[in-house]
């Protein structure tokens, strides 16, 4: 698909949230390695709430690594920071190209995109393949010449849009970024695994279903062992399993455990799924091959809410896998939201009830939090139709509704007082570990 | 990439405009240095004072900001709060905090709300007076918190009774805690620091404990009132300052020395643990209690590795106070280590027992247990303890320390046959391990099997060739034995590798007196004579060398008594001349005297008396056979002489000589007569020939204590005549011997 041709430019990737931990961002990772086998030199920076940059230092590594592309990570609440790292960025060096992409880039109208002045390019397909597309580019000294999967922004300003690109079906063509030797072991305490991308399901408020076009696809378990093994040998003794649903293909996530437990991988692992993709046996081998915590998408306890988002899993199916987990001395948490579509206030305190009615701690992912919002999701579309209210009607268009909305079943003070009560039950102030 | 700094703190000085120019041009310059995050703490005595120059202060921080779009900064304004009613609260929150917080409001709306937390956080944090009213602070915090300026509280030792207030806590972000009363803003912000490095302390603790010799997280202290910078707060409190605010300065080279001083930092570690410490008498929430406990209890670990066991009880014990009952028994346990290392036995023995719970099934606490029970000399409750802990079946390094131990104790009690039992089955695990030896060697001498203890002993010396002590107990088997020789050589060996070693000492001494005393017993009875104070003999025998090589100022050699010895022995000869021979002439009388008293005879007297065995000599003149030299065996033998002399008066030493020169003074005369050769031939030559015999020296041959001369006689030219002997006299006397047979027979 793409001939091998040896790069000469530097590619930067940052990572920016400045409200958690850094940690591996393993979708950088898997970009960083595929540009590093098409020749590029690439550098990954993570910046959470516990690294130490500074201005200056950054202005050192920019200066010093000289990168002629820089991709940059977008998510809601870090837009902000990513349109001022690009700021600085052509402040030190005004023919830095950048891309941004992540969930908050895919969907972004071309109308956002045209007023982030110092991007360059917005990825809306693969990352790997939209971004070695750029760096060609770049490399050929035609910056926006034969892209896909991406828009663009011209000398002049003005926006192209090109067709789509498609990435690899077979997941195991990216070179992993764990064998490849991507990140730093050294202070890694656990690894964030992808053993699979997309969702097939139709959730209302979700993004991933429609970046990946409602496709699941796959990590064979050979390669997923591969790189436990390799994890392991480099002393990291937890893993953190992002699929969206580790368990859609039975079959391949048992085959998965089985090889843990005979090749004697047993690892501290954290994983989430649907509640209907877990029985007994199945729960009873997680357990044998170290899974110590297990998350549920619960999003409403509510029987009015919860048949109108789609999600198509019922709440008593959802206690049942709670009992299944508990049953097996695995820590649950469950995802919930406030301010769902046709969710009143009662409702969302039965959301807060059952959560507590079925003794899941409050805390980390199990702090609930208001629904965002997000470009792509049928509803930032066609929000009136559920009776959504957004508070901001200024907002700039590279921005979605995100939480900044009240709906006609519960108003904004409803909301912060539903919000204040999940924080008041939180065992740890309602601190969240991932978004 | 340099690390960033992560806090600055500041103590706002007064309201000079010039100095408050200076500080914000300083702190413009260093926000190129700040972390993506940081944090600025303007540390204030008043909020009146402070407030002008915290909104001066503002503006530099917004500009930063508003070029920096993804740095954030939480700002931090420290300061008394006014002794004040409610309404006068409500007052100085009009007046004072929404004027700051008028001039920060765009930072709050900033990207539309969507970031979880604004990039500028205004966080005060109020150091309430003793004699505050709670309700009138819970009014400001209250208003503070509503409009989004998230207030902190400062409580120390005065205040505090505050944290009781849930309606007051309920309405702060964070508590900070200092130690002391009151305090200046210096002391506040050395607290906040000490909090600051506590926590960051506390985080390593769990994941990477060794990470906490690193420098703290990086903060800048700058003091206004002084006009200086400090690398971290103990830079602060030594007054070690990084650079002086005033003047022109260049940021690049101040951070480049900021690092180089960071990084060359060695008493981070010690830094950490005094912050710790310091907070272990503050009055904190149960949380953070414990934490101090479980650091605490990290840092008397370092110090019981370190065998600083007196710092370790310290920390343990203190620890105790602050940790959860449920995590005393590893802290009890650590602290009856140390206990029994510094020989508090009882108290580790009560610390032990509180640890039970927890290790009563781990073998090492039965065996520490025992340990103090062995140390105490309550050996049979010990053996109980070792026993528990051989039963859980040790490793074997370990088993075979419980077993030594129980071979020990069984050796204390007298019961030797079950030490060798376990010193045995120690010995079967572990063949190279010098104590079982030992041990063995210990009880096989109380069991009298001098042979199975010299051969233990034996191994436990090959094993570790500088045990002074198993050479002693080797040197107490030979004594026992009868071998003196070999036991004084193992005594002496025992003290040259442990001059200290005072039981080797005593038995050394103990050794040679006894042997000594045996020797001059024999002596004694040689002469049959014995003496009333054995010293005087002592004294005799001691020649020279052996004082000299001793150096002991007190003990004396024989030279005083052998020239008391010389007049005795002449009194005594010469009294027995004059009454065995009235008739004869003084000059005769003198001339037998000679042929009695000389070195030969006396030498001859001596070694029939087997003097020179008894002789102390120094090791060089052991070496040269001194024992056997005539000039020393004779000089002993006039001190010996002497010896009897003073112990029994001259009337003893009359018996002795009479009795060991009887059979010399019975043949004087013949042998005047029949020895003095010289004299007859020079009569006998002078009267016929008129001439006198003349000697000469032909050859003088051997080593000093074996020599032999030899002599040429010639009376004119008539004769030559040669003779030999040990002395020149001698060989004279046999050459004149030859010479007057001759000349008499040539006359028959």
């Amino acid at each position: 698909m793409f001939p091998i041709r040896r790069g000469t430019v530097n590619v930067l990737l940052i990572e920016i949230n400045p409200f958690a931990p850094a940690s591996p961002p393993i979708s950088l990772g898997y970009i960083s390695a595929f540009l590093q086998s098409k020749g590029f030199r690439v550098k990954i920076l993570t910046l959470g709430e516990d690294t130490s940059v500074s201005c200056t230092s950054l202005h050192q590594l920019i200066t010093g690594f000289r990168p002629a592309l820089v991709g940059l990570s977008a998510y809601q609440r870090t837009l902000l920071y990513v349109i001022g790292l690009a700021r600085f960025i052509k402040s030190v060096d005004n023919k830095i190209k950048i891309a941004i992409g992540g969930p908050q880039a895919t969907f972004m109208p071309s109308a956002g995109f045209a007023q982030l002045h110092d991007v360059d390019y917005v990825c809306r397909s693969s990352g790997e393949a939209t971004l070695l597309a750029i760096a060609r580019a770049i490399n050929e000294g035609a910056p926006f010449s034969d892209l896909s999967g991406v828009s663009y922004k011209n000398a002049d300003g003005g926006i192209h849009d090109t067709d789509a690109l498609e990435g690899f079906a077979d997941l195991d063509s990216y070179p992993s970024p764990y064998l490849n030797d991507v990140f730093d072991y050294s202070r890694m305490r656990e690894a964030i695994m992808l053993t699979s991308r997309g969702c097939p399901h139709h959730c209302i408020y979700c993004y991933t279903p429609h970046a990946f076009q409602h496709k699941v696809t796959f990590h064979s378990t050979d390669r997923v062992i591969e790189e436990i093994k390799w994890i392991r040998k480099k002393g990291v003794r937890k893993l953190w399993f992002a699929d969206p649903n580790i368990s859609y293909k039975w079959a391949r996530f048992q085959e998965l455990l089985d090889r843990i437990l005979t090749e004697g991988l047993e690892t501290k692992m954290w994983l989430q799924t649907r509640a209907d993709l877990v029985n007994p046996a199945l729960m009873k081998k997680m357990k044998q091959a170290g899974v110590s915590t297990i998350a549920f998408g619960l999003e409403s306890a509510s029987e009015q809410v919860m048949p109108r988002l789609d999600k198509e899993v019922s709440i008593d199916k959802v206690a049942e896998a709670i009992r299944l987990a508990q049953s097996q001395d695995i820590e649950v948490e469950l995802f919930t939201m406030f301010g769902l579509p046709y969710e009143t206030f009662e409702d969302a305190m039965i959301t807060l009830e059952f959560v507590k009615k079925n003794n899941v701690k409050i805390m980390g992912n199990t702090n609930s939090q208001q629904m965002q919002i997000y470009f792509g999701t049928h509803m930032a579309g066609h929000y009136e139709d559920y009776n959504i209210r957004p508070l901001n009607t200024k907002r700039p268009p590279y921005l979605s509704i995100g939480c900044q909305y009240e709906t006609d079943h519960m108003s904004m003070d409803e909301i912060n007082r539903i919000q204040d009560l999940w924080r008041a039950h939180s065992l740890d102030r309602g601190r969240r570990i991932v978004s | 990439m340099k690390t960033a700094l992560q806090k600055i703190y500041v103590i706002l000085g007064k309201q000079d405009k010039e100095q408050l120019d200076r500080l914000c041009r300083l702190l413009w310059s260093l926000f190129s240095y700040v972390n993506l995050t940081s944090n600025l703490y303007l540390v204030s005595a008043s909020l009146v004072d402070g407030m002008s120059q915290v909104e001066y202060i503002q503006k530099a921080v917004n500009a930063f900001l508003r070029a920096n779009l993804f740095a954030r900064v939480y700002v931090h304004f420290v300061h008394r709060a006014p002794r004040a009613t409610a309404e006068e609260m409500d007052f100085y929150y009009q007046y004072y905090y929404q004027n700051w917080k008028r001039a920060t409001r765009e930072f709050d709306h900033e990207g539309y709300m969507h970031q979880e937390i604004p990039r500028l956080m205004l966080l005060p944090i109020i150091v309430p007076d003793d004699r505050v009213e709670p309700t009138a602070l819970a009014g400001l915090l209250g208003r503070l918190k509503s409009a989004f300026m998230l207030p902190g509280l400062y409580l120390d030792k005065g205040t505090s009774f505050l944290a009781r207030y849930e309606d007051l806590l309920a309405r702060v972000e964070k508590v900070y805690y200092g130690h002391g009363h009151g305090g200046q803003p210096a002391d506040i912000l050395c607290n906040l620091c000490r909090e600051d490095i506590f926590h960051d302390t506390s985080a390593k603790l769990e994941p990477d404990p060794v990470s906490m010799a690193e420098p703290c997280p990086a903060a800048l202290i700058i003091s206004g009132p002084e006009g200086k910078m400090y690398v971290c707060v103990d830079a602060f409190l030594k007054k070690e300052s990084l650079a002086d605010i005033d003047g022109d300065l260049d940021p690049e080279a101040v951070m480049a020395r900021y690092h180089e001083r960071r990084n060359g930092q060695r008493g981070c570690l010690a830094c950490r643990e005094r912050g710790v410490v310091s907070f272990s008498d503050v009055s904190l929430p149960k949380g953070a209690t414990h934490e101090v406990g479980d650091l605490l209890y990290y840092f008397g670990t370092l110090h019981q590795e370190a065998e600083n066991h007196v710092q370790a009880m310290e920390r343990y014990e203190k620890s105790l106070k602050l940790s959860p009952v449920e995590e005393a028994d590893p802290i009890y346990f650590r602290l009856g280590l140390s206990y029994t290392k510094t020989g508090r036995y009882d108290e580790a023995l009560e610390a032990f027992k509180k640890a039970e719970k927890t290790y009563r099934d781990q073998y090492y606490f039965h065996f520490y247990a025992g340990l103090c029970y062995f140390q105490k000399g309550d050996y049979g409750v010990a053996i109980e303890k070792f026993s528990k802990a051989a039963d859980m079946k040790p490793q074997q390094e370990d088993m075979v320390r419980v077993l030594i131990y129980m071979g020990t104790c069984y050796n204390r009690l007298g019961e030797y046959e079950e030490a060798v039992l376990h010193l045995g089955r120690a010995r079967h695990k572990a063949g190279g391990v010098r104590e079982i030896y030992s041990a063995l060697g210990f009880s096989y001498f109380q069991m009298k099997d001098y042979d199975r203890a010299i051969e233990h002993l034996k191994m436990a010396v090959e094993l570790d060739p500088h045990s002074a002590m198993d050479y002693a107990s080797l040197g107490a088997n030979y004594r026992e034995q009868g071998d003196m020789n070999m036991a004084i050589a193992m005594y002496n060996k025992a003290m040259a590798l442990d001059p200290s070693m005072p039981s080797a000492k005593d038995n050394l001494e103990r050794l040679k007196k006894t042997v000594n005393e045996q020797q001059l017993l024999s002596l004694q009875n040689n002469l049959g004579y014995h003496f009333k104070d054995i010293r005087f003999l002592s004294e005799a025998v001691r020649h020279s060398s052996y004082v000299n090589e001793l150096q002991e100022p007190a003990l004396k050699d024989n030279e005083r008594l052998e020239f008391l010895g010389d007049a005795v022995l002449d009194l005594v000869v010469t009294h027995t001349l004059m009454n065995h021979f009235p008739e004869t002439r003084e000059g005769d009388l003198s001339r037998m005297r000679a042929t009695i008293v000389n070195e030969s005879q006396l030498a001859m007297v001596a070694q029939k008396l087997h003097l020179g065995d008894h002789l102390l000599l120094g090791r060089g003149e052991a070496l040269s056979h001194g024992g056997e030299k005539s000039s020393i065996l004779a000089d002993a033998l006039e001190a010996v002489i002497a010896a009897v002399y003073l112990d029994g008066g001259l009337e003893a030493a009359f018996e002795v000589v009479t009795r060991q020169f009887s059979e010399l003074m019975a043949h004087v005369g013949e042998r005047l007569l029949a020895e003095d050769f010289k004299s007859r031939l020079q009569e006998f030559v002078q009267a016929k020939f008129k001439t006198i015999p003349q000697y000469s020296v032909e050859a003088e041959t051997g080593p000093d204590h074996d020599k032999k001369f030899e002599i040429r006689l010639t009376v004119g030219t008539l004769l030559t005549t040669r003779g030999t002997g040990k002395s020149k006299k001698a060989a004279e006397q046999a050459a004149a011997r030859v010479a007057l047979d001759k000349l008499q027979g040539d006359a028959k």
